[in-house]
């Protein structure tokens, strides 16, 4: 029930937006339009201070023109489209296990945690300890099988299947979280009816908990997305984009660009060009979200 | 202690209209229900008297003072609230310090306050626990007791009794009643159960979609149900309806003759309907036949559900009677305590 | 006998065929679980064992065990900026949970509880909806000016502010759900008891919000300890960055140190995996709340 208290405000209700207003909106909003204002400047360094020139879109034509900034976004999306299946996949594989397993079921809810909330840069040591052709423990296993070593992070694809294989081990687990716990929340009755109808194992998760949980699935598949798109730590430390701009994802070349080339205006029009691309897509998914709702409605309606 | 005073009090919500008007007197120290059946305007209108909603038009007068802007804190009232509203991280003793802290009473002041109210109410021995620790019953009473220590002028209770199990509701229905005589302040109840309400109050409101139907003391409403509504809200088992004409000899239903108490001849010829409560049907050689449908003992009484001319009735028989579904009984209605209404407005006649 | 009894009995015996059948799959699928679970924590168990292993060992061929502590001792030499680091690391986190738990309690109370205008209430929420969806690496270029603009540039404050500003939404989100779940009534019975909004905040609302903002809290702490970009963007380095910062210059393109770059790692890793064993039922709660959204 409403209250009063949502009719009749006072001074306190204005001030307490203030601080969140004046960081996100005032900083955050600030930094924001300057980097829209340099998309379309050219910048140089004088005596340490910025000097602005009006540049109207030779910075988007740069990066037309760039076949980095391209190969980027292939590269991205590449990234983007396996680590989320394979996660995805992987943490509900996980979930299922989880959630059968009498014995294990705190003990693997707790070690899972580990790799999501270790720093990434730790993430990439660790893997750094792993896959180095000198010291790595993988060449070293190879090697005492009597098997042929590799530098994997110098090979083109050996990269490219290192990072993906680097972020699907480190953010497995918020998939694993976030299906596991829907998992849960899945009705045991349902589940049990199932059973009572005569559905094995495999059934029951294909035809009963799968479809149950595919919310939570769309959901997950949603956040991942977002997070391969943020990708950069992992990625800085370990290939550095190479070999060959083989890894460049989107995040590395925009800080080569700003801070190794100081090709500031560059810098801000491929930030502010990968923005509108991803609300692009963001904007296509809800869309097709709520047209295949609507559908819905309209079936549940005429039925 | 204070009465209070509705005067053509209406509410909107955007567009939907949850009170048409209401206009109630309560006097000083008067236990006043307000019941009728859910969604009917009850907790809104109580909560515009707490301060707690906007009033759309019309005045609320809570001793002399006009408190349509006022803060619920100038109001001086105290509210009980259906789910308790205790503060979690609050002991007892400071749940119901709580408000005189806020105007900085003195912590001895405070104290004394607390313990005389904890013991009215029998929660000595629990002012240290927390909300979480204690029963529903419990609960209840601290919630009372929060009300109690402030010594408003006027109590506000949002059915305090629901989430009760039905023991405890009527002991506390009684602990209520009791604690009223004894503090002689003004309390208004809000409540959708008419047996709370005409066994605690000395004056019920009955609403029914954001009107007043009718107020008045408990048995006048049970004898003199000013329409249809009311006399079929009031009393339980439910007052029996039957359609039909009024003759010079009686009520006239199928080939049924019902008797009517006083003969008013200015009736005579027209269409009714003929209102008589269960309990005031009794079996006996001369009435009118019926056939038995259903027995339903209770125990202290058994509710027969028979057939008169097609329309089912409700009778309730105190002693034990050996009748099976299909058995013909026969009826007499007693003639003094019939009810007669307008069938187009349902009002009384 | 009966034909009863006889019907129990068959019964018993699929039943326990059943558990057997069960508990067999049972065995193999945690079998694969704890493989998977294996896969999962090696990596970090291995980077433990180098941390305490000679520089000797590690780069040796073959598998040799040279325990030590010298690689530990070193990276926490004087000599070294770790230390530095360390507290530059711990002001950041501290600041940051401070700032970042003020603002998102107050927002998220407001939002929950209090009716706000239409356009603050949208403004509140459409930055809680945008902001996360933003790579921080698009925010860099505009920060960055920022900060020269405002001579904060490679401080520590400037660092608050921006971890501030990364986690604000989620932090506010987090504590909105937790304001949601404590029933109006209180408000209602708070006000008729005199309390005036700033009060019902301070002495009603903000104790029983306590468990969110210390999962929110645990939250923010946690991800500015391991925020690496705007460390390694807003600072120039050495003794004035963030420690993740510092882990990542131990990886130079000549001669890395592998065992101390082993040893700062797992320093940096030890207390989040103990704060996961304590609190993991926070932590879990929180991914999951926050993402359910
Ligand atoms: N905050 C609100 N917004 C819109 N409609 C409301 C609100 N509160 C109550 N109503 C409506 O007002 C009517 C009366 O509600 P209420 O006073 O709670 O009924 P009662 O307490 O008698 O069950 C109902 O139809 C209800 O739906
Ligand atoms: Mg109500």
């Amino acid at each position: 029930m409403k209250s009063l208290f949502r009719q009749r405000s006072g001074v306190f209700s204005k001030i307490t937006t203030v601080p969140f207003l004046l960081l996100v909106i005032g900083v955050g909003g600030y930094s924001w339009a300057q980097v829209i204002v340099m998309a379309f400047s050219r910048l140089r360094i004088e005596a340490g201070q910025f000097v602005w020139s009006p540049a109207g879109f030779d910075n988007f034509r740069d990066i037309l023109a760039n076949d980095v900034a391209l190969y980027s976004v292939a590269v991205t999306t590449i990234f983007v489209i396996a680590t989320v299946w394979l996660s995805v996949l992987l943490g509900l594989l996980l979930a299922l296990l989880v959630q059968r397993s009498k014995r294990f079921n705190r003990l693997a809810q707790v070690v899972l945690l580990w790799p999501a909330m270790v720093a990434p840069v730790v993430v990439s040591l660790i893997w750094l300890l792993i896959l180095s052709p000198n010291i790595g423990v993988l060449n070293k296993l190879l090697d005492t099988f009597m098997l042929p070593t590799q530098d994997w992070l110098g090979m083109e694809v050996g990269a490219i299947v290192a990072i993906v294989i680097v972020d699907v081990w480190h953010w497995t687990p918020v998939a694993f979280l976030m299906l596991y716990t829907a998992l849960c929340a899945v009705d045991e009755e349902a589940v049990e009816a199932a059973r009572c109808d005569g559905a094995n194992e495999w059934q029951v998760i294909r035809y009963v908990k799968i479809p149950m949980l595919m919310p939570a699935i769309l959901g997950t598949i949603f956040i991942r997305a977002v997070m391969g798109v943020k990708a950069f730590d992992e990625m800085y430390l370990l290939t550095a984009g190479g070999p060959n701009n083989a890894t460049t994802l989107v995040s590395l070349h925009i800080r080569d660009v700003f801070f190794d080339q100081l090709n500031y205006g560059y810098g801000s029009a491929f930030s502010v060009l990968i923005v509108l691309l991803m609300s692009l897509i963001i904007a296509l998914v809800l869309t097709v979200r709520t047209l295949r709702h609507s559908r819905f409605f309209m079936r549940e309606v005429q039925e | 202690m204070a009465s209070v005073e509705i005067q053509s009090v209406k509410k909107f919500y955007g567009a939907l209209q949850a009170l048409h008007g209401v206009s109630i007197q309560i006097e000083d120290g008067e236990f006043v229900t307000l019941v009728g059946p859910s969604g009917c305007g009850k907790s809104t209108l109580l909560r515009m008297l707490a301060g707690l909603e906007e009033i759309s038009s019309g005045t609320i007068r809570i001793g002399a003072a006009v408190v349509n802007d006022l803060p619920p804190k100038d109001r001086d009232i105290a509210m009980v609230f259906q789910n308790y509203a205790l503060y979690p991280h609050m002991t007892v003793a400071e749940n119901m310090g709580f408000a005189l802290k806020l105007k900085n009473a003195d912590k001895g002041e405070i104290r004394s306050k607390v313990e005389r109210a904890a013991n009215i109410l029998n929660l000595d021995k629990l002012l240290d626990r927390y909300p979480r620790q204690l029963s529903g019953g419990q609960r209840q009473r601290v919630a009372m007791g929060r009300a109690i220590v402030r010594a408003p002028k006027v109590f506000l209770f949002d059915e305090p009794l629901s989430n009760l199990d039905a023991t405890l509701r009527v002991s506390m229905r009684a602990e209520i009643k009791s604690l009223h005589q004894r503090l002689g302040t003004t309390i208004v109840y809000v409540t959708h159960d008419q047996v709370e309400a005409m066994t605690m109050a000395d004056k019920i409101v009955v609403m029914r979609d954001g009107i007043v139907e009718q107020v008045g003391a408990p048995l006048e409403l049970y004898d003199r149900p000013s329409n249809m509504f009311v006399a079929g809200f009031i009393g339980s088992p439910a007052m029996n309806f039957l359609t039909g004409d009024i003759r010079a000899n009686g009520f006239m239903t199928g080939t049924c003759l019902f008797p009517i108490g006083e003969n008013r001849p200015d009736l005579h010829g027209r269409s009714a309907v003929y209102g008589i409560r269960p309990e005031h049907l009794r079996i006996s050689e001369d009435g009118i036949p019926a056939e038995v449908q259903l027995v339903e003992p209770t125990g202290s009484e058994s509710h027969l559900i028979v057939k008169i001319a097609d329309q089912a009735i409700t009778c309730v028989v105190r002693d034990r009677v050996d009748v099976r579904p299909g058995d013909l009984i026969r009826l007499s209605p007693d003639a003094d305590r019939v009810h007669l209404f307008d069938p187009d407005g349902e009002n009384r006649l | 006998m009966t034909a009863g009894s006889h019907a129990i009995k068959a019964e018993v015996a699929t039943r326990s065929k059943l558990r057997r059948r069960h508990s067999l799959s049972d065995m193999t699928s945690d079998a694969v679980l704890v493989l998977l679970l294996l896969g999962f924590v090696a990596p970090i168990v291995w980077m433990i064992i180098l941390a305490f292993q000679s520089d000797r060992a590690i780069i040796s061929m073959f598998w040799e065990i040279d325990l030590t502590l010298d690689n530990v001792a070193s990276i926490l030499s004087p000599a070294e900026p770790f230390r530095a680091q360390l507290v530059n690391s711990i002001i950041v986190v501290t600041g940051t949970v401070v700032l970042c738990g003020a603002a998102s309690t107050l927002a998220a109370y407001s939002l929950s509880k209090l009716r706000l205008s239409g356009w603050l209430n949208a403004a509140v929420n459409v930055s809680c909806a945008v902001v996360p969806l933003l790579p921080p690496m698009a925010l860099v270029p505009g920060f960055y000016v920022t900060l020269i603009q405002t001579g904060l540039l490679g401080s520590l404050t400037g660092l608050v502010i921006l971890n501030t500003i990364l986690n604000l939404p989620f932090a506010t989100l987090l504590m909105k759900i937790g304001f949601d779940d404590i029933p109006p009534a209180l408000q209602e019975a708070a006000s008729i008891d005199g309390a005036s909004e700033a009060r019902t905040f301070w002495m009603i609302m903000l104790p029983l919000s306590m468990p969110s903002l210390i999962t929110s809290s645990l939250f923010t702490a946690i991800m500015t300890w391991n925020e690496f970009l705007m460390g390694l963007t807003m600072t120039s380095g050495g003794t004035t960055s963030p420690l993740s910062v510092g882990i990542a210059s131990l990886v130079q393109p000549y001669e890395v140190r592998w065992g101390q770059l082993a040893a700062a790692g797992s320093l940096a890793v030890v207390p989040i995996m103990i704060a996961s064993v304590v609190a993991s039922k926070r932590i879990i709660a929180g991914m999951t709340r926050g993402a359910v959204k």
